[in-house]
């Protein structure tokens, strides 16, 4: 579960706008949610607080058993090991290469037998079909099997929470929904998934809600009934 | 076990992706920890030699000109029986002439003068407990100066006293010089690890943000700190042996430090090298997620 409780968040010196104003909603375990809004509605900044990247300027937020306002900063990696991020600008380790990359999220929960590191990591590449690409640094992959590693290296710890922002903005349409069966499959695993998007086709046909915000308030939040689509 | 080989490899790849500031850093450790070597192999031998001269610390008795061979036997016998006397020696005057000539080149000193003006002399060991007792060798000499047979004693033990000050004031040298290789070792690194630091910087905020623990992310940069040291303290000992070679051809006898204190060296070198990286490291970690923010936003 996820809880925001009147959150405020502003970047910068008070005379700056609110970026979340007054925000509050719940999101169960196991949902699938798309964020949809326009630039700087403050679809980024509430996947961010998610994972306390960025702390609110006011409220409270809920993530599982941690909240915002005691968690420990010990206890920080923990929650954010829960989760698995794609961000939209990748945030890939330049000189290592995409198995590395992924053996990173591995090593830091404690699995560092290479044997098992290379089992994992070349189950979840097979799965973002980058199987190929394993040995491969980010700089020599294609804008789109650059968005599949982030999304793998998202995914390679098995997260209860996965939060992607715009994670088919640099894929074709084809692509696009290949990575969002994927990321389908990991919610109907048991994950909760938000994703950041501008896209409302496409959240229409994967949701199982749909939040629209708007200048940093919840403009509308829609249940989609038809939850389950053809994978 | 594999964790350590985890942090080991990420500071060997560390090492090596910055090897340009790495072996600037190599080298600069290695000249600090060499002066302090240095300091250290002078200590030791200084000690070395102080020890055989304190070994040999005792006190010559010289008999007034005419006490008879006899008598001066009868002195010993009555000498030994001092609980502060370890032994006593006698040697005659002819053996002392020789011990001269010997000394002179085997100039034959007896012949030129015609008789031997030296005395008969006693050669007096302290009982160690004694001796290591202040002024018990003044006390002695003063005692034994006051039999009528006995015409001058000399001891050195202004000599030792000053030599003793003098090995304090090395040890203090030591200490004084082993704090500052100390705090250059901190500051080399401070400048180098950094360095490395602002370099990994980006891959050290996607770690953070996925979750590594600060810990992960300090890890290899003590492991690289320690290895630093750890090859600077072998290269500084390399170089000792060179430097004690040089110095042996010029002071004969000059040894080179136990392997015990070779091995306490570079195991205090890797330790000394874990501590400084932490010191360098730890405010820059702290400060990355503030950073994070700013940048990230």
């Amino acid at each position: 579960m996820i809880r925001f409780d009147h959150v405020f968040k502003k970047y910068g010196g008070a005379r700056r706008a609110w970026v979340l104003d007054d925000l509050s909603l719940e999101i169960p375990t196991g949902e699938m949610v798309f964020l949809l809004g326009a630039s700087g509605a403050g679809k980024t900044t509430l996947l961010k607080l998610v994972t306390l990247e960025e702390r609110p300027t006011k409220g409270r937020i809920q993530v599982q058993e941690f909240d915002s306002d005691s968690i420990p900063k010990a206890k920080v990696p923990l929650l954010r090991r829960r989760c698995g991020v794609v961000y939209q600008d990748f945030r890939l380790i330049r000189d290592k290469t995409i198995h590395e990359n992924l053996a990173y999220v591995l090593q830091m929960t404690g699995i560092l037998d290479p044997n098992t590191l290379h089992a994992i990591t070349r189950r979840v590449l097979a799965q973002v079909g980058l199987i190929a690409k394993r040995n491969d640094f980010p700089d020599e992959l294609s804008g789109g099997e650059q968005q599949r590693a982030a999304i793998a290296r998202a995914l390679v710890h098995q997260p209860s929470i996965l939060l992607a922002d715009e994670p088919t903005g640099n894929l074709d349409q084809e692509m696009g929904i290949d990575i969002l069966q994927l990321l389908r499959r990991v919610n109907l695993a048991g994950a909760t998934v938000m994703v950041a998007s501008h896209d409302h086709e496409l959240a229409l046909r994967f949701a199982d809600r749909v939040i629209v915000l708007e200048a940093g308030r919840v403009r509308t939040d829609e249940r989609i009934r038809q939850k389950r689509v053809a994978l | 076990m594999n964790q350590i080989r985890f942090f080991a490899t990420e500071a060997w790849d560390y090492l090596v992706r910055g090897r340009g500031t790495s072996l600037a850093s190599v080298v600069a450790l290695c000249a600090v920890f060499f002066l302090f070597g240095l300091v250290l192999l002078i200590t030791f031998n200084v000690r070395r030699a102080a020890e055989g001269l304190e070994a040999r610390k005792g006190l010559t008795v010289f008999l007034a000109p005419g006490v008879s061979e006899e008598r001066a036997k009868e002195l010993v016998n009555v000498l030994e029986g001092f609980g502060e006397i370890a032994s006593v020696t006698f040697v005659s005057k002819d053996d002392a002439l020789e011990d001269l000539e010997r000394d002179l080149g085997d100039f034959p000193i007896g012949t030129a003068l015609g008789d031997n003006p030296l005395p008969h002399s006693l050669l007096v060991e302290m009982d160690p407990a004694a001796r290591s007792r202040d002024g018990a060798a003044t006390a002695l000499a003063h005692e034994l100066g006051s039999y009528e047979e006995v015409d001058e004693v000399v001891y050195g033990e202004a000599w030792m006293e000053s030599l003793e000050h003098n090995l304090r004031v090395v040890r203090i040298a030591n200490l004084t010089v082993g704090i500052l290789s100390a705090f250059a070792v901190v500051l080399v690194l401070l400048t180098t690890l950094r360095l490395l630091f602002v370099g990994r910087k980006d891959t050290l905020r996607i770690l953070k943000v996925v979750g590594a623990t600060d810990q992960f992310l300090r890890m290899p940069f003590l492991f690289l700190g320690a290895l630093q040291c750890l090859l600077a303290g072998a290269l500084a000992l390399v170089s000792l042996e060179g430097a004690r070679v040089f110095f042996e051809a010029l002071f004969p006898g000059v040894v080179p430090l136990p392997v015990g204190a070779r091995l306490t060296f570079l195991f205090g070198s890797a330790v000394l090298g874990c501590i400084a990286s932490f010191v360098a490291i730890e405010p820059s970690l702290r400060k990355l997620e503030q950073d994070n923010d700013e940048v990230m936003r």
